[in-house]
């Protein structure tokens, strides 16, 4: 068996199903390890793929991955009892993307003979799934570099215990649930955790607020910004930016966490492959030093709380909640300090005395002064969320406005805003990009 | 009742979209190219570029302008003096102009107080 240059990518396929609304068409592709594929893709390096898939999928797999100039196709592991089809509620990932991986409790997972070819690759890239890891060690090479993207469906980290020493790289997110449960509050205890398995490189992906790289070699951190565009599309972004970064590991993880930075944000805005593999080769002919000068946004997962935002908005109890359910919610997935001036300062009701509204007033005049930033939600005009986008902008504190329904279409609101838009991802940019800047003054 | 946009892969490298009933996102390649679209925007930092502290003030409406990357983009006069910073929503222009690309525009609007601020339109020349 001659060895093989490939960067192999191991993993389960799905098909990926974002379910139509009003506003967008349904969009059908295939995903899982084929998104990392997509990006090996479009930077022209060679790579093959061990599958995790229904039977049913092979062939077209196959044949997709051939035309991403896949060199080898092995059918690893077969899944039965489910179908691998993710339904997938949001694609722009504004809050939790509400992933529906079909039958997932009857699924069962059985690996193949095609299996012994594995021991021909020196480095992959394993997306863990409902396979079993300690198999899969048995099956690749004694001297094997595995990079881990171990954002999801990786129940605890001794999975990996098998591979130590062989580990390049682990890749995680902050939309991980491995991440929520030990780092949400304090990086170290994972990073410990981490280093206990010898990676050369930790990757922490941050969202719309950047990344950062680990360099365990040389015990030095790079943060990488993020470069924010009208989200596309989301689904599959993060293993774009895996499979970019495994595949540059070599020529130092710094330098890979640029690159791959690019290319998943190229995959992010658009869903044509051949616009993406265009657009990311057009970003790596910039050399890393000209995309630092760039810069960009950086606002780490734990910086985030450090500021406090004021939310401006009918926050009533007795009023139609669906935008602002909305935004509360997109605001908590990423991790942002919002302070609510009708939860904190009482809700008044038409009985209510004048020296209960001065009260009520002065609290909330009291609560804007504190706060670095205004995120507004003038919904249906209301006047007293108009007022305190009016004593912000006194105040020289950023305002962004969210107007979902377009009911605020005046010069005052739209200009004195930072940013106003009826667009939820547009006002999510520019939060992280106002508090990215407020950061870099503070520091 | 019929189905659309699910009935099979339709994002093969290379392949056009099929005719009628197609998702989105259907085809390999969506026609249009960012680098070839004509742009506004409201300059950042103006007050610390050049211009501003040679003149004290900003450039009046229709200056010509052009971009440069200087560690950020920025929009620069005739005579090469940075006259504000590009957002960095804009950062994808540095992959565009390192593909051939170009781009020229204008001063829109400018005021220079209470707050300095300059307005632009730019139009890109293709390679």
């Amino acid at each position: 068996m001659s060895p093989s240059q490939d960067l192999l990518l191991v993993g389960e396929i799905y098909i990926d199903f974002t379910l139509p609304k009003a506003s967008a068409d349904s969009k059908l592709r295939l995903g899982g390890i084929v998104h990392a594929a997509r990006g090996l893709w479009a930077i022209d390096a060679n790579f093959s793929v061990a599958a995790v898939c229904p039977g049913y999928l092979v062939d077209q797999a196959r044949t997709y991955l051939e035309r991403l100039g896949c060199s080898e196709f092995i059918w690893l592991a077969e899944v039965k009892g489910a179908p691998n089809v993710m339904a997938i509620g949001d694609p722009t990932e504004l809050a939790d993307q509400a992933y529906q991986d079909i039958l997932r409790d009857e699924k069962s997972v059985g690996y193949r003979r095609e299996a012994d070819v594995l021991k021909a690759f020196k480095t992959c890239l394993i997306f863990p799934g409902k396979y079993d890891l300690t198999v899969l060690r048995s099956l690749l090479a004694e001297n094997v570099q595995a990079s881990f993207d171990i954002a999801y469906d990786l129940p605890d980290l001794q999975s990996l215990s098998s591979f130590k020493g062989n580990i390049s790289s682990i890749i995680t997110s902050t939309s991980s649930p491995m991440f929520l449960e030990k780092a949400s509050e304090d990086m170290s205890s994972l990073l410990d955790d981490l280093r206990e398995l010898s990676p050369q490189a930790i990757l922490l992906k941050e969202n719309r607020g950047g990344s950062r790289v680990f360099d365990l070699r040389t015990d030095e951190v790079d943060e990488i910004p993020a470069l924010l565009g009208e989200t596309v599309n989301s689904v599959g972004v993060g293993d774009v930016y895996s499979a970019v970064f495994a595949s540059m590991l070599s020529a130092g993880a710094f330098d890979a966490g640029w690159k791959a930075a690019r290319a998943a944000t190229c995959y992010a805005q658009t869903t044509y492959p051949d616009d993406f593999k265009r657009d990311a080769q057009r970003s790596l002919v910039l050399s890393v030093d000209q995309m630092r000068g760039l810069g960009g946004t950086v606002l780490p997962w734990h910086a985030r709380p450090a500021f406090q935002i004021y939310f401006a908005a009918p926050d009533f109890s007795y009023v139609d909640r669906t935008h602002l359910e909305e935004a509360l919610g997109a605001l908590a997935y990423h991790n942002f300090r919002l302070r609510r001036p009708v939860q904190e300062n009482g809700e008044l009701n038409p009985q209510s005395s004048m020296h209960e509204m001065r009260a009520a007033y002065l609290g909330d005049l009291g609560l804007l002064e504190e706060c670095d930033l205004v995120f507004a939600l003038p919904l249906e005009r209301d006047p007293g969320t108009l007022v305190e986008i009016g004593l912000a902008l006194a105040l020289k504190k950023p305002v962004i406005t969210y107007d979902p329904l377009k009911e605020n279409t005046n010069t005052m609101v739209m200009a004195g805003s930072t940013v106003y838009s009826a667009k939820l991802d547009s006002c999510l940019n520019g939060l992280f990009d106002v508090m990215s800047r407020l950061r870099a003054t503070r520091s | 009742m019929g189905s659309t946009g699910s009935g099979s892969f339709s994002d093969y490298p290379g392949s056009r979209p099929k005719e009628g009933g197609e998702g989105s996102g259907g085809g390999g390649a969506s026609g249009e190219d960012r680098c070839a679209r004509a742009f506004s925007c409201a300059l950042e930092e103006v007050e610390q570029c050049d211009y501003f502290s040679a003149n004290g003030g900003v450039p009046p409406a229709n200056t010509a302008l052009s971009i440069e990357q200087r560690g950020r983009l920025f929009a620069v006069d005739a005579g090469g003096q940075t006259v504000g910073a590009l957002p960095t929503g804009f950062n994808y222009l540095a992959d565009c102009m390192a593909a051939g690309f170009t781009y020229e525009g204008r001063v829109n609007s400018s005021t220079s107080a209470p707050v300095a601020s300059v307005n632009v339109d730019f139009a890109p020349r293709t390679p």
